[in-house]
């Protein structure tokens, strides 16, 4: 890949100021991603995964705090964005969809009522009841344009229901036409359809799989589920404890996984016939107090004595394969652009 | 359950409620120490005017007969002869509800309409200066004796400043609809007269709205900072919507239906509050009467005002559990 | 927090003089991590702080009090009415009486009747509030209607109501109160009783053959308690908001009792020229009920901690 990508994430650090002291969540993170390409980033909860995420979009709660790093979108650093700016970049160049359509749906008002809204306003500094009446009709229009793209029956009747009278399933699409309205370069696609029945799940992704793939938009797809970053994406970032641990297209990945973390993932799916997986020792780190270097050593069979004074770079190991650790020392110069190209050293 | 049913199932919950404490009235009231008739008629009345006046009251059969009786008139609208004021209470009650009423709404209608904004600044603003003044007026205001606080307005408003009439509610306009003074005074069309009625109604209004200005104050503050946690509060900023939409729109939607028992439970206070208010103002409402009632013991009156104010609280509460209903659909569609 | 170890005595007296010891102990350790919490808030500390001084007011008014023999009925019609001055630190009223002492004795009479009237209303309410939950039934169901019943007017109605059929004093007034106040700590019981009767640690004692008063009493009471709290100390300061209202009307305490409301009904008369009679009594109910509410606000704050630990299953 030569092209800038549309988005890259450089060395971002996440804190957490808590009550009982600072949680230092994102040590780091370095992705990026292409124009149309579709990209996973996947790891077990607790790791950040959706920090980061929130991170792009700039919807942390107020006692985070970004101590580091630059968020590039076409070239702009998202987080040196002033307030209006940035608002203009929500929803019409990148948006979200959010994880449990439960709760990312206001209970209190129609569903046709919030996507008017956000067709109507997305974008606008303050919004303003009586300047709105002559647009309403193509607003309409766009509204059930967006939700048929995302598969949803009898759309004018949707329009009129309140979202605790729709079903999960219905409920998602809604929020998947709810990112499209925007007609949005990139998606940012938080675990979807986890909070779904599986076989749900399955349709939905697909659907959106394909229509991505239709409309050459970029999506970021946050997932702990091993199973969906092969079905969806194209490249695969895997993170632990909020820091990349390696990167690379999923066949090659989940058949020859490189990063001890990732061995220990795959490991752990259990198999249909024999064996329930084995687990990997260990928990999470504490991030009030996390390990000194690399993140992972504590529980890592393969630990050196490197791994606690140094913390391994997140280094090319072969055409589009990067991995974060010293048992894989980098294979050759970096070209300029590349994915996880960056040396994420300290 | 389906909503209609629920609202059904409400108000047939208040008719033996309401029953049940005209019997605690009624009972409390029958149990006076001392003979209420004989004061009426003053120390002079002979034994047989008193007992003349007794058997024309009624009261000298058995209770529970005395209490059917009650309730047969009650029912009817008659609710007996008032020993204090020689004309029947509900004459009474016509003349004096009106004024209650204007001013125990106006009271609300201010605490709702400033206590709301007050407290979506302070929770927006949370942890600043404003919202720190805020909370310190909300804990100020449910603590201040609401007489208290009406004496020092009347002191300062009336008596030094001289802007504001002292007590009572300023002369009747023109025409006589509804007995409330802004009203009528507006179908009248004189604004002279609607202006004459707001200074009156000006001081007992704000003093008898502090403590639920306060509560809804801190409830809404409370209720927003939870709302502004929510996903979807998070996802509607991450569609680009403007905050002030998100704020005054969709997350003020949600916390204001969840105060609004809360506000109906404050109006009960400010019922109680008014008996006070109304009398530092000389406010020719129900509660100034009821007052003067109980210092006189004239006991149907006290029944009456009682009466009437449980029916007025379970009214109010349940206009805000209809509201409440209106305003969140999951209360309509969840199944039973 | 571990206990320490504990020697364990010999002997076969002595595993459960441990475990006694053991529990003792993290007893007094709530206890410490309660107050270290409530020491966090400063608006609690203030609110803890104005009623102590309240109560020690209200202890030693006689000695406090610049001239204790005011509270009564002297007269002095020569110093009737001065403005606060250093003789007289908030005045005179309109007997000579010092506004100052009569205050600090009125805080004896408003500490006192706030006490008694939760003490009955507590009395009365929760017991019957615990059989309505527990018992449930007939029983239960009755008990809530006639709580409903006290409940569908407002309090002061309803103790001003009361108060129609007595004599109007203090000691009445103070009935008619407890009279309207009782339900409420019906109603929170009964919803504390009715959360906590699945609890798993009820279910273990209903399963070991405890009786029902034996789990009412021992079991769940105990864990209702906060909230009974922190609504009693709020109460405080309403109760003594209630009743001074009812005394200024006339129909609590009676001159020359130094009730906070009676003064202020007596100084009325003399606005706007001496307006220190009508103010100050005003000012000491504001500043009483404001720290039991910023201390039962505090209470209330902590507490929700702990039940928040013990949801939690720490």
């Amino acid at each position: 890949m030569t092209a800038a990508p549309l988005l890259a994430v450089e060395d971002l650090q996440v804190h957490f100021r808590l009550y009982e002291g600072r949680a230092r969540v994102l040590n780091g993170v370095t992705l990026a991603v292409g124009e149309g390409e579709s990209v996973a980033l996947v790891g077990e909860t607790g790791c950040g995964k959706s920090i980061t995420a929130r991170a792009i979009l700039r919807l942390l709660p107020p006692n985070a705090e970004v101590v580091a790093g630059r968020i590039l979108f076409r070239g702009r650093d998202l987080l040196r964005l002033p307030e209006d700016a940035l608002r203009r970049v929500r929803g019409r160049e990148i948006a979200m969809i959010f994880q449990d359509p439960a709760t990312a749906l206001n209970p209190v008002f129609t569903v046709g009522e919030q996507m008017l809204d956000v067709a109507r306003w997305q974008g606008a500094g303050a919004a303003m009841p009586w300047a709105r009446r002559n647009r309403d009709g193509e607003v309409r229009q766009r509204c059930l344009e967006a939700l048929r793209l995302a598969r949803v029956p009898d759309p004018e009747g949707i329009l009129r229901r309140y979202p605790v009278e729709l079903s999960g399933g219905l409920r998602q699409r809604v929020l998947i036409a709810l990112a499209l309205l925007g007609r949005p370069a990139l998606l940012i696609a938080d675990e979807p359809g986890t909070a779904l029945d599986v076989s749900i799940q399955d349709q939905i992704l697909q659907e959106l799989r394909d229509l991505v793939r239709g409309r050459g938009l970029a999506v970021l797809y946050i997932t702990h589920n091993l199973g969906v970053a092969r079905m969806v994406a194209d490249r695969v970032y895997v993170m632990y404890a909020g820091e990349v641990a390696e990167v690379g297209p999923p066949a090659a990945l989940f058949d020859r996984p490189l990063h001890p973390y990732t061995q220990g993932l795959l490991a752990a799916v259990p198999r249909l016939t024999g064996t329930m997986g084995a687990g990997i020792e260990g928990r999470i780190p504490d991030y009030r107090n996390p390990p000194p270097a690399c993140r992972f050593a504590p529980r890592c069979p393969h630990r050196l004595p490197v791994c606690d004074q140094v913390r391994p770079p997140l280094g090319p190991v072969a055409a589009g394969r990067a991995v974060a650790c010293h048992l894989y020392p980098p294979v050759a110069p970096v070209p300029a652009g590349s994915a996880g190209a960056r040396h994420g050293a300290r | 359950m389906s909503f209609r049913t629920y609202l059904l199932r409400r108000l047939l919950h208040i008719v033996p409620v309401l029953l049940g404490l005209s019997v605690l009235i009624f009972v409390i009231s029958r149990v006076i120490p001392g003979d209420p008739v004989r004061l009426a008629l003053g120390t002079e009345a002979t034994q047989e005017q008193v007992e003349a006046l007794r058997r024309q009251m009624g009261l000298d059969r058995p209770l529970h007969v005395q209490y059917l009786t009650y309730l047969a008139g009650a029912l009817r609208g008659d609710f007996g002869y008032s020993l204090r004021t020689h004309r029947s209470v509900s004459r009474d009650l016509v003349e004096f509800l009106p004024a209650t009423v204007e001013l125990t709404t106006v009271a609300m209608g201010l605490a709702v309409a400033l206590g709301v904004p007050l407290g979506v600044l302070a929770a927006v603003h949370k942890d600043g200066p404003a919202d720190h003044l805020s909370r310190l007026l909300a804990l100020v205001g449910v603590a201040l004796p609401r007489f208290w606080l009406a004496i020092l307005l009347q002191l300062a408003f009336a008596y030094h400043l001289r802007l504001l009439p002292t007590i009572g509610r300023g002369p009747a306009p023109p025409v006589r609809v509804t007995g409330l003074y802004l009203v009528d005074s507006l179908l009248a069309g004189d604004p002279g007269a609607f202006l004459v009625a707001l200074k009156h109604l000006a001081m007992p209004a704000f003093a008898l709205s502090v403590g639920s200005l306060a509560q809804v104050m801190r409830l809404i503050r409370a209720g927003m900072i939870e709302e502004m946690r929510r996903d979807y509060a998070v996802a509607a900023r991450s569609y680009g919507l403007p905050e002030n939409l998100i704020v005054f729109k969709y997350l003020l939607k949600n916390a204001f239906t969840a105060t609004l028992t809360v506000i109906g439970l404050s109006y009960g206070f400010l019922l109680g509050n008014a008996f006070l208010v109304e009398t530092v103002f000389a406010w020719p409402g129900l509660a100034f009467y009821g007052v003067d009632a109980l210092l006189f013991k004239d006991f149907n009156g006290v029944i009456a005002v009682t009466l009437v104010v449980g029916v007025a609280y379970a009214v109010v509460n349940l206009l805000t559990d209809i509201l409440y209903g209106y305003l969140d659909p999951r209360i309509r569609y969840s199944e039973g | 927090m571990r206990a320490p170890e504990v020697i364990r005595p010999a002997g076969p007296g002595g595993e459960v003089a441990a475990a006694l010891a053991d529990l003792r102990h993290t007893r007094r350790t709530e206890w410490r991590r309660l107050w270290f919490r409530f020491r966090q808030s400063t608006l609690s500390l203030v609110g803890l702080g104005i009623v102590l001084a309240v109560v020690l007011a209200a202890v030693f008014a006689p000695v406090l009090a610049p001239y204790p023999g005011h509270a009564g009925s002297v007269v002095d019609f020569d110093r009737a009415l001065q403005p606060p001055s250093v003789r007289n630190l908030l005045g005179t009223d309109d007997a000579g009486r010092d506004i100052l002492s009569r205050i600090l004795f009125g805080a004896r009479i408003s500490v006192t009747l706030g006490v008694v009237v939760l003490a009955i209303a507590v009395a009365v309410g929760v017991p019957l509030g615990l059989v309505a939950g527990y018992r449930g039934g007939a029983v239960g169901n009755l008990i809530m209607r006639v709580t409903d019943v006290f409940l569908a007017v407002p309090p002061i109605a309803l103790a001003l109501a009361v108060t129609a059929a007595l004599r109007p004093n203090l000691t009445n007034a103070m009935v008619a109160i407890a009279f309207a106040w009782w339900p409420w700590y019906t109603r929170l019981v009964y919803g504390q009783v009715l959360s906590l009767r699945e609890a798993p640690f009820v279910e273990a004692a209903r399963g070991l053959g405890a009786g029902p008063w034996r789990i009412a009493v021992r079991e769940i009471l105990p864990n209702a308690w906060s909230p009974i709290i922190v609504k009693a100390t709020l109460d405080l300061g309403f109760v003594i908001l209630t009743a001074s209202g009812l005394s200024f009307l006339g129909l609590g305490a009676q001159a020359p009792t130094p009730e906070w409301g009676t003064m202020i009904a007596e100084g009325r008369g003399y606005l706007p020229g001496a307006w220190w009679a009508a103010t100050f009594p005003g000012l000491a109910i504001f500043l009483t009920v404001l720290g039991f509410n910023l201390l039962g606000d505090g209470l209330r704050d902590v507490f929700d901690v702990e039940i928040e630990h013990w949801r939690a299953g720490s």
